[in-house]
């Protein structure tokens, strides 16, 4: 169905594949920053419609570059309130962090053990703007935290939704209990449907032990009385994206 | 409706309260449901919402070739559930997960309440599980001192009101602000706004916030059982689920063992269609997967049948296993939307209710609410697993019949229908009997106490004069001449199957259909011998005079085929198509020979409109007629959702007769005829009838064109009882109209020239 290699940034952490040099060309040259609402305003690419249900990964890649990806991606989450932004670097990503920190007034930042383990310029970049942060020992460090950072295993252009296998209980609750959420997604584990997503998910649940993981879609939600749409009502009122091209 | 003895009506008491609401009957249900209007409205603001969401949701995939996928996933777990059910629970074992079976109610609230005393635990966090409400959960283990706290926000809604859920995803949705606020008000510590749902809603999560840190296990259900990796599949839009799943340290999932799907492929289908299907989303918020325990805490898994096997068995129902519940089934039900689930069935709701209650519940628990069926079939329509539910009700509507009986009135009523002779003679004595309430083409009677109830808001339709059968001889003689356009039709033979209603309320409309058949060139024979096909007592699970019916009108049909070369049996009636060429394969399943001559006339049975629509072909603008007419169009039930017509009338309206068709809103909406419906809830049908009438005048159109004897008699009925100026006529009258229009002009013509 979807070749191994297919989804990288998942295979570095539950599969012993490796990224083919193949697929990364296919994937092809990235602009700087391209979103439904980037930091510099511009929009780039209409969504490319992809039939899902013939898709493969190797026939849509063929055609479909990964900026429309990310466009794709981005317009899906668009009427769900979800503020999408597509940085180049780790210094980009702190920038944007730190500015929305400010933004919402939130203190401090609880950030994925995961994530400062496998971006240390990310965390440099976030020390040296002055901005303070923890990592999670546990779930109650997360409650009602006024804002998490999480790390995404992919995202899914189809739906919007990135999808989140924490290693830890402690990190999986910065997505659950904190009440903004931003979700980092490399750019190059952008797929574009969810049959991509969901070899990704069945690999990780073939492992030994199995595992714990989520394809989450916007902000937490409830439409239970008369159907009138309140957020936050469970998990994290507000969720933002930033797709970072090579994080570090 | 029949009335009840002590002891049916004792029954009849809806057994597993979960909250300890006062136990009601279902009539004092109905009662309460009918006369409360804010429920309604409730419910129809939602049914239009999610209709619209959910319409558009589908928008960037393909429905059919979804469900169909599904359909395909699901047989193969029925096919073999047992394999599949092992494949699985190897795969969750495989990772440190217990796995339980419990085989009814009180074998999986036993091991729940054991797994809770092993841990000491007195509060559990729980997300929504349709299963839990099937087994009665938090009442069985509030009895052990277990405080079971509901964290889904409209769960957690109806477990502090005393309610059940009323609908199987959005259990409050029979609820206003108004309702959910004063509920708030009485149960919460602090004051909360009537009208601000955003305040509502976070009050609520302020409360279930501690729950999940004091709760010492945590339960959910499961939306899917992924067999080849052991996975559960759980969807929320709020967030519980993963909460109730992560925080406490102790996990238990409770899920039916229908809900197994093969692969993760079929995982993405049922992602795809599910959230579509239940809350028009493309995805819900929340699809978490979960394999085996989290490191450090337990897991426990019970898979619980409580019937199941039972639905398994029997090949009637055992499509009813194929359910993701959704939801969609009560979405689109027009009784529904008048009584609420409360009513509508028991502790599943909408039309799935109706056909899995006897199994989790027993029938008892459901003879009552099934009748509230009108089988207008909209839900087979949206299931996303193709579930035929329509005829599953019925079948569960035979089973009620075959063990409490008709109510005598119907019994009777059927008796005669069935007996040619019988018929005749009703109908003599009924034409005369008619006359003192007789009023044109009417029978009035709403200003006498006991009919009052039943023709207040609609009139009877009065007898003919004299029957088809009589009227339509002299025509049939006429030679048939060269069709007035060239047509495919022309030179076929076709038997006319009138229907019963055609036969003895309006004949008018069978002679119209002779009248266009022969001006396109059709030879008509009217076979002898046809009486009803059946239908009416089908519909009400009366199977012993289905039978009969069925067994003449096909005896009668080969009768006329014997003789003649007969290219097809057209009838007027969608209802009585859908019933000779869907219904009597089903009716004769354990009975090869007879299943054999139904399927047989079967291929040749076509509608009025679609026989016009493939066989003649008629060109457009081909019929086109001088003054322009405005008409709107009501597709009814049999026509729309048993046969699948839509664009056929309008493309003959519209293209051929050069009519402009404008549409009337929810216009595939039940009118609310049902059949004997009418006479057993006359509330639901009045409703439904004025909300149809009212959508059709809103179009400015004064004529209501449809394809169904059934709908005509309801629709005119109605309009004469209110004074409605509107007319209702058949697409055949209309069609016969322009034709005696173009064929004079066509006289004028030739004598001019």
């Amino acid at each position: 169905m979807v070749r191994k290699s297919s989804i990288p940034g998942f295979l570095e952490r539950y599969s012993d594949g490796v990224d083919s040099q193949e697929s990364k060309e296919r994937r092809g040259g990235m602009s700087s920053v391209v979103g439904c609402q980037s930091m510099d305003g511009t929009h780039v690419g209409a969504p490319i419609a992809i039939d899902y249900r013939l898709s493969t990964f190797d026939e849509v890649m063929t055609t479909a570059h990964v900026d429309e990806l990310v466009s794709e991606f981005a317009e899906k989450l668009l009427p769900l309130t979800v503020r999408v932004e597509r940085v180049p670097t780790s210094e980009r990503a702190a920038a944007v962090l730190s500015e929305f920190s400010k933004e919402i007034g939130a203190p401090g930042l609880v950030i994925a053990a995961e994530l400062t383990k496998l971006a240390p310029d990310l965390m440099t970049s976030l020390d040296s703007s002055g901005i303070s942060w923890l990592t999670p020992a546990d779930v109650a460090a997360s409650r009602d935290a006024p804002l998490g950072i999480s790390l995404a295993t992919l995202g899914v252009a189809e739906t919007g939704s990135v999808m989140m296998a924490e290693p830890t209980l402690a990190d999986r609750a910065v997505g659950m209990l904190t009440k903004t959420n931003v979700v980092i997604v490399r750019t190059e584990t952008m797929v574009p449907s969810l049959v991509e997503a969901a070899a990704a998910l069945k690999a990780l649940a073939l492992q030994p032990n199995g595992g714990y993981a989520a394809l989450v879609t916007g902000p937490s939600r409830t439409a239970d009385i008369e159907l009138s749409l309140s957020l936050g009502v469970q998990g994290p009122e507000r969720v933002m994206i930033v797709v970072v091209d090579a994080l570090s | 409706m029949s009335v009840a003895t002590p002891a049916e009506e004792a029954r009849d008491v809806l057994a597993h309260d979960p909250h300890g609401e006062p136990q009601t009957t279902f009539s004092a249900r109905y009662t309460k449901a009918i006369s409360n209007p804010r429920l309604a409205k409730n419910i129809t603001r939602f049914q239009h919402t999610w209709r619209g969401n959910r319409n558009r949701s589908m928008e960037d995939v393909q429905f059919e070739e979804l469900r169909k996928h599904l359909k395909v996933a699901k047989t193969k777990i029925t096919d073999d559930l047992d394999g599949y059910l092992n494949q699985f629970i190897a795969m969750v074992e495989r990772t440190g997960a217990t796995v339980y079976h419990a085989v009814d109610a009180d074998a999986a609230n036993r091991i729940v309440r054991e797994i809770c005393e092993k841990h000491n635990v007195n509060l559990i966090a729980k997300s929504k599980s349709m299963v839990s409400e099937e087994i009665d959960l938090n009442h069985r283990l509030a009895e052990h001192g277990i405080d079971v706290v509901e964290t889904d926000l409209g769960e957690w809604i109806v477990q502090k009101g005393g309610e059940r859920p009323s609908h199987i995803v959005g259990p409050a949705l029979h609820l206003g602000r108004e309702e959910v606020g004063a509920l708030l008000n009485r149960v919460l510590d602090r004051p909360v706004s009537l009208t601000d749902i955003d305040e509502q809603v976070h009050a609520i999560r302020d409360e279930l916030r501690p729950v999940f840190f004091n709760a010492g296990v945590g339960m959910t259900g499961a939306n899917a059982l992924i067999a080849e990796s052991g996975t559960i599949m759980m969807v929320t839009n709020e967030g519980n689920g993963r909460l109730s799943s992560s925080v406490p340290p102790v996990h238990i999932v409770l899920a039916g063992i229908e809900k197994l799907l093969p692969t993760w492929d079929d995982a993405v289908t049922q992602m795809r269609i599910l959230g579509r299907s239940a809350t028009g989303q493309r995805l819900s918020v929340y699809t978490t997967f979960i394999t085996g325990p989290t490191p450090g805490h337990e897991m426990h898994l019970i898979l619980v049948d409580n019937g199941r096997r039972k639905m398994h068995s029997m090949p009637e129902f055992v499509d009813a296993m194929h359910c993701i519940r959704c939801g969609a089934c009560a979405n689109v039900c027009p009784p529904y939307r008048e009584v609420s689930g409360h009513v509508f069935g028991h502790i599943y709701t909408g039309a799935i209710g109706l056909v899995v209650t006897q199994f989790h519940h027993g029938l008892d628990a459901i003879a009552k609410p099934q009748s509230l069926c009108l089988s207008c079939n909209a839900c087979e329509i949206v299931c996303p697993s193709s579930i035929p539910l329509p005829r599953q009700i019925l079948d569960i509507r035979k089973m009620v019949v075959a063990k409490k009986g008709l109510p005598g009135p119907k019994r009777l009523g059927f008796a005669t229908l069935a007996r040619p002779w019988a018929f005749v003679l009703a109908t003599r004595i009924g034409s005369q009997a008619q006359r003192p309430l007789q009023r044109g083409r009417f029978v009035r009677g709403r200003h006498i106490p006991i009919l009052k109830t039943q023709t207040r808001w609609r009139s009877m339709p009065a007898l003919a004069p004299r029957p088809l059968r009589d009227l339509v001889k002299r025509q049939l003689t006429v030679a048939t001449g060269a069709p007035i356009v060239p047509n495919g039709a022309a030179g076929k033979t076709v038997a006319l199957f009138p229907g019963c209603m055609t036969e003895r309320l309006f004949p008018e409309q069978g002679l119209a259909i002779v009248e266009v058949l022969q001006a396109l060139g059709v030879r008509v024979v009217h076979p002898e011998g046809l009486n009803c096909c059946g239908l009416p007592a089908n519909n009400s699970g009366d199977e012993l005079h289905a039978r009969m019916m069925a067994q003449q009108t096909i005896r009668a049909l080969e009768k006329s085929l014997n003789g003649t070369k007969i290219d097809y049996i057209v009838s007027g009636s969608a209802s009585c198509v859908a019933t000779l060429a869907q219904d009597y394969s089903h009716l004769f399943r354990y009975e090869p020979g007879w299943k054999q001559r139904a399927d047989a006339l079967a291929g040749k049975v076509l509608d009025f409109t679609s026989f016009l629509d493939q066989v003649a072909q008629l060109p457009a603008g081909s019929l086109t007629g001088g003054d322009a007419t405005l008409v709107t169009y009501h597709d009814s039930c049999q026509g729309s959702n048993a046969l699948g017509l839509h664009e056929e009338p309008r493309r003959l309206m519209r293209d051929v007769l050069g009519i402009e068709v404008r549409e009337l809103e929810e216009n595939t909406l039940c009118c609310g005829f049902g059949g004997s419906f009418g006479f057993d809830y006359p509330a639901i049908s009045e409703r439904l009838l004025n909300r149809k009438l009212d959508n059709a005048q809103a179009t400015g159109a004064m004529t209501l064109v449809t394809d169904n004897q059934g709908c005509i008699m309801h629709l005119r009925g109605g309009c004469d009882a209110a004074g409605r100026r509107i007319q209702v006529k058949h697409i055949a009258e209309v069609m016969a109209e322009r034709i005696r229009e173009h064929s004079s002009t066509v006289a004028e013509n030739g004598e001019s020239a």
